[in-house]
């Protein structure tokens, strides 16, 4: 049988009834080929895969309300974090500095000078006033909380705190 | 089940859709993989199938079926997976290498059906139907097995009507030749 004809039987345009017995021999080996290479490709999926492929949709699924809750605790903590922060302080000064137990009770007229000098620096002059007024509050902070109180430099001048 | 439902089910993202889809699609999905792909992967790839299903089922419009749309899924990440094995330069299992796994893990019909044939020519047939290449072994098995129609060929593999029977015809051609190389037909 020629390719012509053979694709012509195979897309049924010539029925099985009109070809000879010869060519019906080698059609029915034809279809037995055809027939291996069904069950070469035969695919069972386990249950085992099934269950995996359904517990990767429902995870899918859920993302993103995983994801919006996720947001939402990071807010919530995030929120209470900075209202514990701006609400509770505890204000250290220097031993004996009586000018930040001044600044502490309200009373920093110094603080008012410091302000002013500010004001009219220059450029260059506030960047290094802001730096210096960083690091020493850093010093500040670190100092207190890094060594002993009888070693330590700084003592608590007040603390400000809501609870 | 009422394949509009199905769809319906599948946009709202119900599992039970999911469930049913892989029920009546993952064996079809599977064997189409299988013969384009050889054995690597079936797995792999029907679970990608069916994310890529759950991801992009709003954008089924439904002008075509829906086994039409699932198999241009499976077919287009076949492609993806056989060009990026070639780009890594991977070890192409060839479809022969496979065949102990055919006779470990065949299908329940498949030992009545190989009853019937000698051993002999089973695996001959194998070693043939192995030599032919992913795109023949495709269109021979969305044509000539699953009996679908040219138009939906051509839909699935995104060609013109006319490609895809051509492409067939050298691919029965080809199958044919193999065939009579072995003194299986034409003697």
């Amino acid at each position: 049988m020629d390719n012509e004809r053979l694709v012509r039987v195979m897309d049924r345009e010539i029925p099985i009834e009109e070809l000879r017995v010869e060519e019906k021999m080698e059609l029915k080996e034809y279809a037995k080929a055809l027939m291996i290479f069904r069950e070469k490709c035969c695919y069972k999926p386990s249950n085992q895969s099934r269950d995996r492929v359904i517990a990767k949709i429902k995870k899918m699924k859920t993302k993103p309300y995983r994801m919006l809750g996720t947001v939402v605790a990071c807010m919530v903590v995030g929120f209470f974090s900075v209202n514990f922060f701006t609400n509770n302080t505890i204000l250290v000064k220097r031993k004996g500095d009586l000018y930040q137990l001044a600044n502490v009770l309200g009373y920093s007229s110094g603080l008012n000078e410091r302000l002013k000098v500010n004001l009219l620096a220059t450029v260059d002059t506030q960047n290094r006033n802001s730096v210096a007024m960083m690091e020493s509050e850093m010093e500040r902070s670190l100092g207190f909380l890094s060594s002993r109180p009888e070693q330590n430099n700084f003592e608590v001048s007040g603390i400000n705190t809501t609870y | 089940m009422d394949e509009k439902k199905l769809i319906d089910g599948l946009k709202k993202k119900k599992v039970w859709a999911y469930e049913v889809l892989y029920d009546d699609y993952a064996p079809r999905l599977g064997s189409v993989i299988k013969s384009y792909l050889g054995y690597d992967d079936v797995e792999d790839v029907v679970q990608e199938v069916f994310i890529k299903v759950f991801r992009n089922i709003r954008k089924f419009r439904g002008d075509a079926k829906l086994s039409t749309w699932l198999y241009r899924i499976a077919v287009n990440i076949c492609k993806d997976t056989l060009s990026k094995r070639k780009r890594n330069n991977e070890f192409l299992t060839d479809f022969l290498e496979s065949e102990d796994k055919v006779s470990i893990e065949p299908p329940a019909s498949t030992n009545v059906f190989r009853e019937v044939m000698d051993e002999m020519s089973f695996e001959e047939l194998m070693s043939v139907v192995s030599k032919l290449s992913e795109d023949d072994r495709l269109l021979i098995k969305l044509r000539d097995i699953d009996d679908l129609s040219y138009e939906e060929i051509a839909e699935i593999l995104d060609k013109p009507v006319g490609t895809v029977k051509s492409r067939l015809h050298y691919a029965r051609k080809r199958l044919k030749e193999l065939l009579e190389e072995v003194g299986y037909i034409g003697q």
